[in-house]
């Protein structure tokens, strides 16, 4: 056994409890299929946005651009509107949508829990302007991705606590035998929800009384934190690390737990801010991860996938053919373990490098502005260059994704040469003897 | 007919790999892909669960929680979406 094998076989014994851990950690695991459930929503918002922006500017003649422009002057209401309870209201599903997969890790009905965290919702991350009898007013500026870390505390609080009353038979009342079980469901979540919403209403004085509420306490309190999360720095860390694990053939579902928080939280303060008028603040967006650093996959394989229907292996070309059109929608894993690029000692280098690469020039032009930062995400399996293009609304992106489409090959190529080269000699004397064989 | 549940991350990859092998069963087999955090949802009926290597480190949770066999796809045969092997080895695991 080579060196190269052994270590790779002692890093996998590690990694494997690790990534097992997190990926069943109960609250990384809710908070995972949460966000995955709310891909219509996040799209149809991400539609409002982009139609709300249509691509004029002082100088523009073509009467189609102009229409859409005076379209969106007469209706722009409308479309703000959708947008606010679509992608812009991503901290409220979020709350409801953990709590419901919380819920059903510990084989709870989820539908009263998601009833109280939607009030936990309501009385801490919003906040009321004024109360009288015939106007109500309410401030949601929170509910967007701005409010995502209160959402997530909110409805791991109200799941843990309602499991852990609920196991405990706390505030239970023995009904009566004639009373229908669902009835004494209902009597049964009485205490618990009393002890809920105590909660919450004295979250929300705590805060009121500095003059402040939890949602914009913690949105400040984290902000140099998250800035923290979209730098370079960050970026290229989060990047390696997955590179890392599927190097080791692991899905890196286990970090999008982490991860998946902070890159569609600046996706929808990035849409906000587009559909408001105002410049984008963020980069390390989900588009900008699928679009521009994940090209056909994880890996960065699309320009590679491409390469190898020429190879000389026969072994190579057939991956070439199997795995082209599953990475065009973003899927690498044909070329992850056909090829494989898994374990594989040749590709450690590119593999690891060339997504990285593009996470840090496309990174670059964005904070230059030289390209368009990303504010909407149609779906992770629209091929890069449509997604590019619609994800942030500027000709250019899809140009870059191109370009880095080429260069990704570029990296990939004195790897892959050398790599087909054996396995084709192998493929050869393998042919050879069989055909000693057949003589 | 008998039924296959496969589960990789989100049923995507092996969504693909799940209708090549339906057609390389003759209509023999139903094979239905789903991501691994609804896969107790679909275990009707399945006399067999077998997982994409890429979340192979959850084999023995899955294990656990169900109780009929699961066996992890083959790196390379899943890598080259072959279905005609992979059909093979199950009906090993069947017998």
């Amino acid at each position: 056994m080579s060196k190269f094998s052994a270590m790779s076989q002692v890093m996998e014994s590690r990694i494997m409890p690790i990534a097992n851990k997190m990926g069943q950690q109960r609250h990384l695991a809710a908070i995972r299929d949460a966000f995955i459930t709310l891909l219509p929503i996040n799209l149809m918002g991400g539609l409002a946005a982009i139609i709300k922006s249509p691509p004029v500017t002082d100088s523009t003649t073509n009467g189609l651009l102009l229409a859409w422009k005076h379209f969106v002057d007469a209706n722009g209401f409308i479309l703000d509107w959708l947008y606010a309870f679509t992608l812009g209201a991503m901290s409220l599903y979020i709350c409801l949508g953990v709590t419901h997969f919380l819920c059903r890790h510990y084989k709870l009905n989820s539908f009263i829990p998601i009833l109280f965290s939607l009030v936990g919702f309501f009385l801490t991350v919003t906040e009321p302007l004024k109360l009288g009898w015939d106007a109500k007013t309410l401030s949601f500026a929170y509910i967007d991705g701005k409010g995502i870390i209160p959402a997530l505390i909110i409805a791991i609080l109200t799941t843990e606590l309602y499991q852990f009353m609920k196991k405990k038979n706390f505030g239970k009342i023995t009904m009566p035998p004639g009373v229908p079980p669902s009835l004494s469901d209902v009597f049964a979540s009485l205490f618990p929800g009393m002890i809920l919403i105590t909660v919450y209403i004295f979250i929300f004085i705590f805060f009121r009384s500095f003059d402040t509420s939890f949602a914009s306490f913690i949105f400040t309190k984290l902000a140099p934190a998250l800035k923290a999360a979209d730098s370079l720095g960050f970026v290229i860390l989060i990047t390696l690390l997955t590179h890392f694990l599927w190097f080791f053939g692991i899905h890196d579902a286990s970090l999008s737990g982490i991860v998946g928080p902070i890159r569609d939280g600046n996706l929808s303060i990035n849409a906000t801010a587009k559909i408001a008028g105002e410049a984008l603040p963020t980069i390390f967006t989900t588009p900008f991860w699928v679009y521009f650093v994940v090209i056909g996959g994880c890996g960065a394989v699309l320009g590679l996938a491409l390469v190898l229907m020429f190879s000389k292996s026969k072994q190579l070309k057939t991956i070439g053919k199997v795995g082209f059109l599953p990475a065009l929608f973003g899927i690498s894993e044909p070329l992850i373990f056909g090829i494989p690029l898994m374990l594989n000692p040749i590709f450690f280098i590119p593999f690891i490098f060339a997504a990285t690469f593009n996470a840090i020039l496309t990174f670059l032009l964005m904070d230059w502005g030289i390209i368009a930062k990303t504010f909407s995400m149609v779906s992770w399996n629209m091929p890069s260059f449509l997604g590019a293009f619609f994800s942030t609304l500027d000709w250019k992106a899809p140009i870059l994704v191109i370009a880095l489409i080429v260069i990704d090959t570029v990296i990939y190529y004195p790897f892959l040469k050398v790599y087909d080269r054996q396995l084709y000699s192998r493929e050869v004397t393998m042919n050879d003897s069989e055909d000693n064989v057949s003589v | 007919m008998r039924q296959i549940l496969l589960v990789c991350n989100a049923g995507m990859s092996s969504g693909i790999l799940a209708k090549k092998m339906e057609d390389a069963s003759n209509g023999t087999m139903k094979i239905k892909a789903v991501g691994v955090s609804d896969y107790k949802d679909h275990l009707e009926n399945k006399e067999l669960i077998l997982i994409g290597p890429q979340i192979r480190f959850q084999l023995e949770e899955i294990r656990n929680s169900v109780n009929v066999p699961v066996i992890q796809i083959d790196f390379q045969k899943y890598g080259l979406m072959d279905a005609v092997g992979i059909l093979n080895d199950v009906k090993k695991s069947l017998q």
